[in-house]
């Protein structure tokens, strides 16, 4: 699978480790690096992916993902020195679609980007759990052959559980995933979403299938 | 014995010596006044009697059954016989008390002398002290009496009051008890400002000095583990292309080993130093043994047990992160051979059991194990590995133990809840979204 990426990291050793890497694994690697050049750069050719610290000479780089989510809806990969969670938060509150903690293993890294790509170039088909069936490209979404009338953010919702099953969502992870940075003030909350969602699918038999794990968050697996 | 104890039991001694002072000072000088008041009354009406005797017998009657009933008086000639009947007064140069029949006489003798100045013997007085006696004794009981109650009401109040005189130390003490060494946090004190409130802000900046000694040890461990951090990341990533590239070259895989080490050590540091602000994100359903598999597979050599299915929730990251340590710390203890792992699952809890044939650790070092910084002198080590695993397992909501046999081996014993026991209700929390 090639695509192509930029990589923005201001350590220009880890740079050039990367773009070796990267371009190892058969993708078309850009580094730039500084935030001011990758805005640019975004600007005027479109990337699959973009690996962006977070410690930038320039900007913040919270501020570059912040500005780079608002023309596209392109994946970031972001880069972190900081491990607390304030910092993980604010870095999916800007639209980092992931995150690693430095250090890491550039394997790791690679395995990662894989997976974004994988997930960004082929929207699942067809996601099923027992009988119930959801084509995220159609937008239908069906139980057993019936209809499941569902509103778009519930379904958006059920798609986000239907890709990533086995992971716990926190309340502020799929606010961030949900409503991204134009949160409303005063929209509904995540558990109200969830408990009418919950119960749409207890009327077509799948009661249980949403699960909370105490002091976590919701899972489906 | 506590301090309230010994306080008030000195507090009650001390009452109980002035009250005896007290009540010894009075009785004596009661009898004291007592005695010299009755010894003056009867010399005096010795002196009276011996006078009327010289002016002649005739006055005597008369003026001595005019003073009192309770007066004894005798004329006794010089070779010893009593005028009159009855028993004989004893001799006394000066007054005594003397018992007398039933009552105690108070006696005083003096020269009989006739008019003329002719000595015919003694006169003897005696003066009935029984009701005097009595007085004294009267008075010594309720002196007793009053002084035992007064002790025992200083007693009670003594202690009422010192027990609320020490609260605040009490409350000192029992705040003092609950900080955390490892996080320790300022000590809230609310009373007077006294010693004890002096000995409170003294613990306080003490504490404060080492709080923010540890935070700048932490920052500056997390600072050193960050700059360690971005050459072994392109260390490592370098040498991973490199063996990519060569995958026989023995020596790259030793070096590629080496710099994996030295990333996971580094990341030991940074969990550590971020303390209890690390909180992972990336939760997931995970299977324990399949992540006890995957880090036996980084120490070819190491044994796999029993490997229940036991789902739990957490950060696979993390979770490695833990299991590793704990697998590290048994090959250094007894090496890939001497290793084993088993997982068991339960409905409330799953167990990973690490298990080694190493040389066992005695059971004084033991509580030490998960220390910060700990080592035991002949294994090496930076002392954080067991360390962050048992800060992992708590953020996981769950702990490691540790048993050992000098000479058999150690075993670390990984609880964490199961995923069963840590899924809620969804009902009930949908009902309560709903009201």
């Amino acid at each position: 699978m090639s695509a192509k990426l930029l990589v923005v990291e201001d350590d220009l050793r880890l740079a050039t480790l990367l773009k070796q890497e990267l371009s190892h694994d058969g993708h078309r690697v850009e580094v730039v690096y500084n935030g001011t050049d990758a805005l640019l750069k975004a600007d005027g050719e479109a990337f699959d992916l973009i690996v962006l610290d977070l410690n930038l000479p320039d900007m913040d780089g919270l501020e570059v993902a912040a500005r780079l989510r608002s023309d596209s809806d392109v994946s970031i990969l972001m880069l972190t020195a900081r491990g607390d969670v304030s910092s993980r938060v604010e870095g999916l509150y800007a639209g980092a679609s992931d995150y690693l903690t430095k250090p890491f293993s550039v394997q790791e890294l690679l395995a990662r980007i894989h997976v974004r790509l994988r997930e960004k170039s082929k929207p699942a088909d067809v996601l099923t759990y027992e009988t119930l069936t959801l084509e995220p490209t159609a937008g239908h979404c069906m139980v057993g052959g019936k209809t499941l009338s569902l509103t778009s953010l519930e379904f958006r919702l059920l798609e986000l559980f239907l890709t990533h099953k086995g992971r716990i969502f926190s309340k502020e992870d799929l606010e961030d995933r949900l409503y991204g940075a134009e949160r409303l003030p005063g929209s509904n909350t995540v558990e109200v979403f969830v408990s009418n969602l919950r119960r749409k699918l207890a009327t077509a038999d799948l009661q249980g299938m949403i699960q909370t794990v105490r002091g976590m968050g919701y899972v489906v697996r | 014995m506590t301090l309230r104890a010994r306080l008030s039991l000195l507090v009650t001694f001390a009452l109980l010596i002035g009250l005896f002072l007290f009540g010894a000072l009075a009785y004596a000088s009661f009898l004291r006044q007592q005695s010299t008041q009755l010894r003056q009354l009867l010399l005096r009406d010795l002196g009276r009697v011996q006078r009327l005797v010289q002016q002649g017998p005739a006055a005597i009657g008369a003026q001595l059954t005019s003073s009192s009933g309770d007066f004894i008086l005798q004329f006794v000639t010089r070779d010893g016989v009593l005028v009159g009947a009855g028993e004989t007064l004893p001799l006394a140069e000066r007054p005594r008390i003397v018992p007398f029949g039933a009552q105690t006489l108070l006696v005083a003798s003096g020269p009989w002398t006739l008019l003329g100045g002719q000595e015919a013997g003694t006169v003897r007085l005696g003066l009935d002290v029984t009701a005097d006696l009595r007085q004294r004794q009267a008075l010594l009981r309720s002196l007793l009496v009053s002084g035992g109650v007064i002790a025992l009401a200083a007693t009670i109040i003594n202690l009422v009051l010192l027990q609320r005189a020490l609260a605040p130390l009490g409350r000192l003490a029992a705040q003092a008890r609950q900080v955390n060494p490892a996080e320790p946090s300022v000590i809230r004190y609310k009373g007077p400002h006294d010693e004890v409130a002096y000995v409170a802000q003294a613990l306080n900046r003490a504490l404060r000095g080492i709080r923010k000694r540890q935070q700048a040890e932490r920052a500056s461990l997390a600072e050193i583990a960050h700059e360690l951090a971005a050459p072994l990341t392109l260390v490592a990533g370098h040498l991973g292309s490199l063996r990519a590239a060569r995958p026989d070259d023995a020596q790259l895989a030793a070096a590629q080993g080496a710099a994996d080490e030295l990333l996971y050590t580094s990341k030991d540091l940074l969990t550590l130093a971020r303390g209890e602000l690390e909180r992972s994100l990336d939760l997931q359903v995970l299977d324990l043994s399949s992540v006890a598999r995957r880090i036996a597979r980084e120490y070819p050599g190491v044994e796999l047990g029993t490997l229940h299915h036991a789902e739990v929730a957490g950060s696979p990251e993390r979770l490695s992160q833990l299991v590793r340590n704990l697998v590290r710390n048994a090959v250094q203890a007894a090496g890939v051979d001497g290793v084993s792992l088993t997982v068991r699952a339960s409905d409330a809890e799953v167990c990973l059991y690490v298990q080694d044939r190493g040389p066992g650790v005695p059971p004084s070092e033991l509580p030490y194990l998960f220390e910060r910084f700990y080592t035991r002198r002949k294994q090496g080590g930076t002392g954080v590995g067991l360390s962050v695993a048992q800060q992992i397992a708590g953020q996981h909501g769950g702990y490691i133990s540790v048993t050992s046999k000098v000479g058999e081996g150690t075993c670390f014993t990984l609880s964490l809840p199961s995923l069963g026991a840590q899924l809620g209700a969804e009902d009930v929390e949908a009902e309560e979204v709903k009201a």
